[in-house]
Parts: C-alpha cells; structure tokens; sequence
C-alpha cells in the first residue's frame, strides 16, 4: 500500500513557532494586574496541623490573597484514588505538601508572605522505607483508605494501598520440571520526570465568575474532573487550556498547581500565574516509584522457561497518582515471554515520602529490569547465548500473557532477530572491560475484555471533528495535547491522507476543555493509536459527504469515485474530478450544509469486530516490544561507564512518520542512560536531598553514545493503518541492557539502580574480595 | 534599590528603572515581555534561559541587571532577520530536532554562539558547546545533527 502523506515525515505543527520563541507556555501569558502565586510546603513528614495562623502575611502591603484548607472544600482529589486535599488539612503526610498559597504584585512578596504564615505542627512517627512501612504496628500514613473514592476496588490493609496477585498453572509443582532455577532480588530508586519546563499556570476570572486557566498539563480534561470534584465548580465555568507543553513525561497529567491558582485567582479577583521552581519540581509532585523486588525463574536445559515467582513492592510515597489495578506491574514482571507456570504479586505501600505518579511507561522499568537481568543470569548459568534464550521464549500470535489475555501480533520475536544480526555484525573479539549486553520489553497494547468494555480507563471514549473549509483547506479538532511527541502532526497527516489534500493545508485546534472534544489523556503510548481512528473516521465521514456531493454533480455513484490530489474523480480518470474546495463551497449550497466530518467512539466502530473475534476471551491487540543491544566500557579503576554503541529495534506497527518516531526513541534511550546510570532523588528521612540539576544528573549531549535504531513494522489488527504506540517502550530496556553489559564487561552484576561510578567500583572491590558488596 | 540601565535588546535600544538584585532573566521576561527566554532551574544549570551578552551564551538567570548596563542582549526572539528564519532555525525543523520546543531557543543561541566562533565544528565540539543546555525530549541526537547540517558536515 503506498500512500500520499504517512510515511513521511513532513515538519510537525508546531515546531515553527517553538524555533522562534513564540510558543506560549503556562507562565508565559501576560495580563494587567496579573499576581504571581507562591506556595507554602510542610518542613515536617508526617505531623497534625494544630493552627495555620495567616493573619501577618495578609496585611503585607501587596499581598492580595491568602489560601489555606479552610478556602476549600474538605475534598480529596487524584487521578485514579481520590487521597490528596488540595491543601492540606488536619495532617501533612510528607516534606513539601501544600499548605497554604499567597498572591502578591510581585513574587519577592508572595516570598516574604510565605514566611508571615505561622503554622504549628504536632509530629507523628513516620515510615520512610517499604520495610519500615510494612513492619506490623507501623504508624499508618492514612487513617481512613476505605473512605476513599477509586475507580476499581482496592486491596488495602495496613499502609498497603493496593495488592494483585497473578496465578497460572501451578508454581509449586513446576520447579520440580526445572533443570535450572535462578532467585534473585533487585532495587530501583525514584526518579523524576526531569522536564526543562517546570509545572506553570495561569488562571482568569471573567466578571461572570467564569475561570479561564492556561497550564503546562498534558490533560486539561482530567485537570477540569479534578477542578469539579476539588474546587465544587460546574463545568460551564471551568476552561482548562493546555498550553505549550514543556515536556510532559506522564507528570503532567494531573492537576497539581492548578487548583491553588484558580482559588488564589478567585479570592483576590486578579490573574494569577503559579509556576514551581525546580526545587519544587522535586519536592511536591508526583515522580516515579522507588521499589524492592525477588524472583525466581526455572527453566529446562533446553532453554524453555517453565515457572516465574516474584513479588515487587512499589513505594508510592505519601500520595499516590498511577491509575490502575496492581495486575499491570505483575503482568510487565515477567516480559514478553511464554511461562506457563506464573505466581507474582506487586504491592504499593504508603510511605511518608514525596508522592508519586505516572512517568513514562509507569511501573514498568522497575518491573522489567529484574526480568531482564534475570534472563541474562539464567542464559549464563546455562551456557546459552541470552537472545537465543529470550527468542526461543518469546510471545508469538495467540499465546497468552499471565492473566490469560491472547496476544495479537507481537513484535518481540522480529526485534529479537534484528538485534541477532547487529550483533553478528558488529560484535567483534573480546576487549579487557568492553562487554555486550541485551535486554528487550513489553509494554502496552490494547486490552479488550469479554464484555466488550476495554480495561483500562485510558481507552475510554474519544471525538474528533474536521471542518473543510471553502477553500478545501481543513481544521481538525482535538482535545489531544501537543506535549512534544508530534501527535497534532501525526493527526494531521491522517486527515490529509485521507481527504486526499496536502498536510500543509490541515490546521488543528486542540487541547481546550471548552472548544474540543473530550479526550482523557495524551499518553499511554496509545494517542496514534486511539485517537488516530477517532479521526480517521471523522476525516472519513467529512469523505463521504463530499462524495455525496461529487457523486450528485458527475453522476457517478460513490462507490467508483476516488480521492486524491485534492480532488474527488471517477476511478482513474482524475481530470474529469472536482476539487475539495469546489465541492466544500457547493457544500454550503447544499442540502447537507457545511462540511463537518465527526467521529467518535472509537470502540462501538472499530473494535466491535474485535471484540466478535474474542468470542469472550480477553484479547490484546498492538502490544509495543523493542530489544536493544549496547555495548559498554568500564574503568576498572573508578567504576566508570562509559557507553559506546547503542542498538535499539522497536516494533511499531507502522511508522506513521518515522522522523518523528526516531525522535521518540532517541529520547527515551536517554532518558533510561538517566535512569541506568546517574538519576536518583535522593531522600533521607522523607526529606529531598538533590533538589537540584547539580545533584540530579540528567544525561547531557556529552553523555550519549551513537545510536543505532531500526524499525520494523509487525502491523497491528485496530491500529490506524497498522500503527502500534512508541513513546514509553524505548526507556524500558535500557537498564537491564547495561547491567547486563556491565557483566560482560567485567563480571560484576549490578541489582541495585542507578548503577553510579561508586555502585560499579563497589561492585568490583568485592568481587575482587570474593565477597557481595 | 532601583538602576538605571541602558541596554541593547535585539538591535532595540532600551533604558530601564531596574531593581538590582534583579536577574537579566526577569529584564527580558517581565520588563520587555520578552518570553523566548525560558525558566528551567534559575541556578544555572538546565540552560533553557541561555542568551548571547555581547556574542557570548550566558545563562541569563544567573547574570544580575548590574551587569549588562551597556552590553548588547540577542534572543531567540532575534534570531530570524527580515521575516526570514536564521539557518539553525530552519536546521532545528527540518531535522526534527524540537519536541516539546523549551530548551530550543537557549539550544539554537548556545549553537550561535559556537558556529560565530567555529564556523566548521566537529560533532564533538557541537556537544561540548551544548552540554549545558539540557534537553528531555530528543536525546540531543538530532539537535546535534541539525547543528552540524548547518556547517556542511556530515551527520556525527
């Protein structure tokens, strides 16, 4: 199949004005009498709040407004449990929660009202470690869980949140068929998203009491749900716009500053921008979970995996953000690979330290570099080469993960041989301190249950509309966010294939609670996928109204007319069609009026024929598998990592543009160069020791290697031209790569992440010793 | 206390009443509206409020209004000349190189700055010129490669 538009990678929607700095960001908005909000954050980790005493900051000339737990409703908020006040009231619960908020002319008042607030506190005994949170008679860092509002029943009891338990076969038994089982634990620490833009809002009250805000969120909708359920406002006076978004990374995706803005908006009568400072950034918002985990994989001689017992424990802080039942990380903790004999439970655990959220590909790098190492030891204490292990193991079409779900078209199997070839080719004789090492993942894919309702909330209903206009040029409209990942553009390239029209002549207006169609959330890797048949239908519908009209004028029935070009003709006889923009004028003439394709549910339309095909089982269709292959140095003098070649090969279905998915890639791989080997905030005793870019290392131009990156296109059954999600897969891999890579190099493994300088010399200190460091 | 400071903002002169702990950060922000230049960290180290004083890349957020009295400021804002985009504009999307577009415009004046003193770089003096400017997105790969697209080499 050739196409006119996708396939290609024409320069994204938004990039001109970002390239010359006119793209308006959350605090980029100007307004008279604008104020600038400054927040209040607990100095204790878990305390009762006696009295919050705001009177000296309110009379601070230029101080405009004050807000405490008394300016709102006592009404818990979060995206998936509602755990969190917006400000909070009778307890704080860690280092950095909201507790009150000022508006000032200028933000060296709203500082200096700040520490006018007197607030005395009571501490309590904390918990600041899954050990100590789980210790029988440990202080609860939530009285009440049973009060609060979920989407899916928790499992709670204790500071447990929530627990899920995945069983097939019989574990018990099946170690007994094994002629290797390998046990093993491993750490992760707690990461954050590490966005250049930190969170920022500007919020407007119009005369009319209505509230316009302007924020960094990748999800404005989620934001307004948030808004309605905190702050008690109907939706018809609630606007949420996303901004420019200055990088998202699933940090976004939840209203975080913004209720405070609009309350600080609303009392002084004034606008009001809130933006964190980075320190803030790492203080008080959602960041990926730190975990502890054990497991224990047997396999026959032959290489056949045969049993997986593990359990990961996930400590999400004081609050928590991630959506979904805990099934999901014990479904990623054992790969994309066939075991027919599984047990494993993943538990999340309140702790009194910062909170957190979603970041990109939540709770799967965690759960996938144990699986990973893991592999890669049992290959060895096999003598089998580890790609050859993970290939003869690999999911093909209609196996079943763990939870029973049928697999549709799986890539891992063609990404594994790739990576087979690159490194047959590239992987020459053995150096002192270079070694190779693998690792692939799984992540995603739709699920569809037997009832036909899909299982994870992100795949709920989506809309689209695209208006022609008269001159045949079209507007697409989208409650999809531009956050940076191209998804506006990869939109627009489906309305120009399929209206047959150029990719410059499609504009978009997105992201406007009150302008666009509902969407949920621009992430889950899934927008192309979702939302690309969303408005695939709605480029459609608007289609085959102007066929209609073409239809009427040639009288040529629809069913022999084509599009392309910008014209509707007769099947193969192009200079006898009517261009887009004849017909859209006609169209005003018309019966019909306006061209004003729409296309929604994606579900009911497309995936009904799916859900047939289950015939009432549960499938999961476009799951994303990558392998990625690096080669690595280590000093053995510093325990230095140096990475010097990068392979990585990701299915994607089809790449709608491939520049853009690229991109994708190589930004993830370097995200997870983060995560392997520099990024930890530090906590001790729930208090933040790295604020700071100084002390968090994000990976910079100097630390990236060559990247090698091939795409192979393993077409997915729904997906919009066979196009299966990118964004999240590439940061998976990358650790268990390197640890593995790592043993290659000088035989030392690495459980613990990040695998720092001084975790790698540690490690070899002890080997040399012949002890475990 | 307030100071008088005479300065050139992208070819505009202006005379400003400025408090001096102020940052040359909130001149361009929240005097002259100016909103090219991004907060990212405010202590120097992400690069995204990166501007040229006198030629040379700064970060803006750490340069106090005292300080550039008399000195001459360029901005993404003037980057492009007469409705025309400067050649590491034009670079940074053909390439792919802007995501989410906040670290682009201390990228494009810290690659400025190097290509003003080292029209031909080699890919390793384009990192070390950018290894200040953080970027989430793109993995630094393609804004490296727009760079270098820009001097005639070859991809690094």
């Amino acid at each position: 199949m050739t196409y006119s538009c996708l396939g290609h990678s024409p320069p994204k929607k938004d990039v001109a004005e970002k390239a010359v700095g006119r793209a308006r960001f959350g605090a980029d908005f100007s307004f008279p009498e604008l104020l600038i909000g400054k927040i209040l954050h607990s100095p204790q980790a878990h305390a009762r709040i006696l009295r919050i005493d705001t009177s000296r900051a309110e009379k601070l000339p230029g101080v405009k407004a004050v807000i405490t737990h008394e300016d709102t409703p006592h009404v818990r908020i979060g995206r998936w449990v509602k755990d969190r006040p917006i400000l909070a009231w009778g307890k704080v619960r860690y280092i950095g929660e909201p507790v009150a908020a000022v508006a000032a002319m200028d933000a060296d008042t709203a500082e200096e009202a700040l520490e006018l607030i007197r607030v005395d506190y009571e501490p309590l005994p904390a918990v600041f470690s899954i050990e100590e949170a789980m210790a029988s008679g440990a202080p609860l860092v939530h009285d009440d869980i049973s009060s609060y509002q979920t989407d899916s029943p928790l499992h709670f009891e204790g500071n447990i949140l929530n627990r899920g338990r995945i069983v097939k076969g019989e574990v018990g038994r099946a170690w007994a068929e094994c002629d290797f089982i390998h046990e093993d634990s491993y750490r992760t620490q707690v990461v954050h998203q590490g966005f250049i833009q930190p969170h920022e809002a500007t919020a407007v009250v119009d005369a009319s009491g209505k509230v316009t805000v302007w924020s960094s969120t990748k999800a404005p909708f989620l934001v307004r749900d948030a808004l309605v359920s905190g702050l008690g406002l109907p939706m018809s006076r609630i606007r949420v716009i996303a901004a420019a978004v200055g990088g998202d990374f699933g940090g976004k995706g939840t209203a975080q500053i913004e209720p405070m803005a609009i309350l600080l908006a609303q009392k002084s009568g004034k606008p009001v921008r809130l933006a964190l400072t980075r320190e803030e950034e790492f203080t008080s918002t959602y960041m990926r979970e730190a975990t502890i985990s054990q497991l224990k994989i047997g396999a026959k001689r032959d290489g056949t995996l045969v049993a997986v017992e593990g359990r990961i424990i996930y400590d999400t802080g004081a609050y928590c953000d991630l959506i979904g039942p805990m099934e999901h990380a014990a479904d990623l903790f054992h790969g994309p690979y066939r075991i027919p004999h599984v047990d494993i439970t993943a538990l999340r655990v309140y702790t009194n330290n910062t909170p957190r959220g979603h970041f990109r590909a939540p709770v799967a790098p965690q759960a996938e570099f144990p699986i990973e190492s893991h592999l890669d030891m049992l290959a060895r204490k096999m003598g089998l080469d580890p790609v050859e292990l993970r290939l003869k193991n690999a999911l093909e079409e209609g196996d079943h993960l763990a939870d029973g779900a049928t697999v549709l078209n799986p890539g891992i199997k063609e990404t594994l041989l790739r990576t087979k070839e690159y490194l047959h080719r590239e992987r020459k004789g053995r150096l002192p301190n270079r070694g190779w090492g693998v690792a692939s993942c799984h992540w995603g894919g739709v699920r569809v249950g037997p009832s036909g309702t899909p299982l994870d909330k992100f795949s709920l209903g989506s809309a689209a509309i695209v208006k022609v206009n008269e001159d045949g040029s079209v507007v697409l409209i989208t409650g999809v966010t531009e956050q940076g990942c191209g998804p506006i553009s990869i939109l627009s390239q489906i309305v120009a294939e399929v209206l047959g029209v150029p990719y410059e002549s499609v504009s978009v207006i997105c992201s406007d609670t009150d302008a666009t169609p509902y969407e949920g959330s621009t992430g889950g890797s899934q927008t192309t996928y979702r939302v690309g048949n969303t408005v695939r239908l709605a480029a459609e519908d608007a289609r085959s109204q102007l066929q209609e009209i073409a239809s009427e004028r040639m009288e040529v029935p629809v069913s022999e007319l084509e599009v392309g070009q910008g014209k509707i003709y007769p099947r193969g006889a192009l200079e006898r069609g009517l261009s887009i923009a004849s017909l859209a004028s006609a169209a005003l003439m018309s019966r019909g009026g306006p061209i004003l394709g729409t296309g929604r549910h994606l579900r009911r339309q497309r995936l009904e024929a799916l859900v047939q095909a289950a015939q009432g089982k549960r499938l999961i269709d476009a799951p994303q598998h990558a392998t990625h292959a690096v080669e690595v140095e280590v000093d053995p003098e510093t325990g230095q990592v140096r990475i010097l070649r990068y392979f990585a090969c990701h299915d994607v279905g089809f790449a709608i543009s491939p520049q853009n998915i690229e991109g994708q890639i190589e930004g993830g791989i370097a995200t997870g160069l983060g995560y392997a080997l520099s990024e930890e905030v530090v906590l001790e005793k729930g208090q933040t020791l790295n604020p700071n870019f100084t002390d968090y290392r994000l990976p910079t131009t100097m630390d990236m290697p060559q990247l090698d990156i091939q795409l192979v296109e393993i077409p997915s059954r729904y997906g919009p031209y066979g196009a299966k999600g990118i964004g999240e897969p590439p940061t998976i891999p990358v650790a268990p790569a390197i640890a593995n890579a790592i043993y290659d190099a000088v035989g030392v493994r690495l459980r613990e992440l990040p695998m720092t300088s001084e975790r790698v010399f540690l490690a070899l200190q002890a080997a040399r010793r012949g002890t475990t460091p | 206390m307030k100071l008088d400071i005479d300065l050139t903002v992208n070819g505009q002169d202006y005379r400003l009443q400025v408090e001096g702990h102020r940052t040359l950060l909130d001149i361009l922000r929240d005097y002259l509206g100016l909103m090219g230049a991004k907060r990212g960290c405010e202590h120097g180290n992400c690069g995204a409020c990166t501007v040229l004083v006198d030629g040379q890349p700064v970060n803006s957020c750490l340069i106090l209004a005292g300080d550039v009295q008399g000195k001459t400021v360029t901005t993404v804002e003037g980057l492009a000349q007469g409705g025309q985009l400067h050649p590491l504009q034009r670079a940074f999307i053909e390439h792919g190189a802007i995501q989410c577009g906040y670290c682009t415009p201390g990228m494009l004046l810290s690659a400025q700055a190097l290509l003003a003193e080292n029209p031909r770089p080699t890919p390793e003096e384009v990192k070390v010129a950018l290894a200040g400017n953080l970027c989430r997105c793109t993995g630094y790969t393609k804004i490296i490669q727009a760079v270098l697209s820009v001097t005639g080499r070859s991809q690094p």
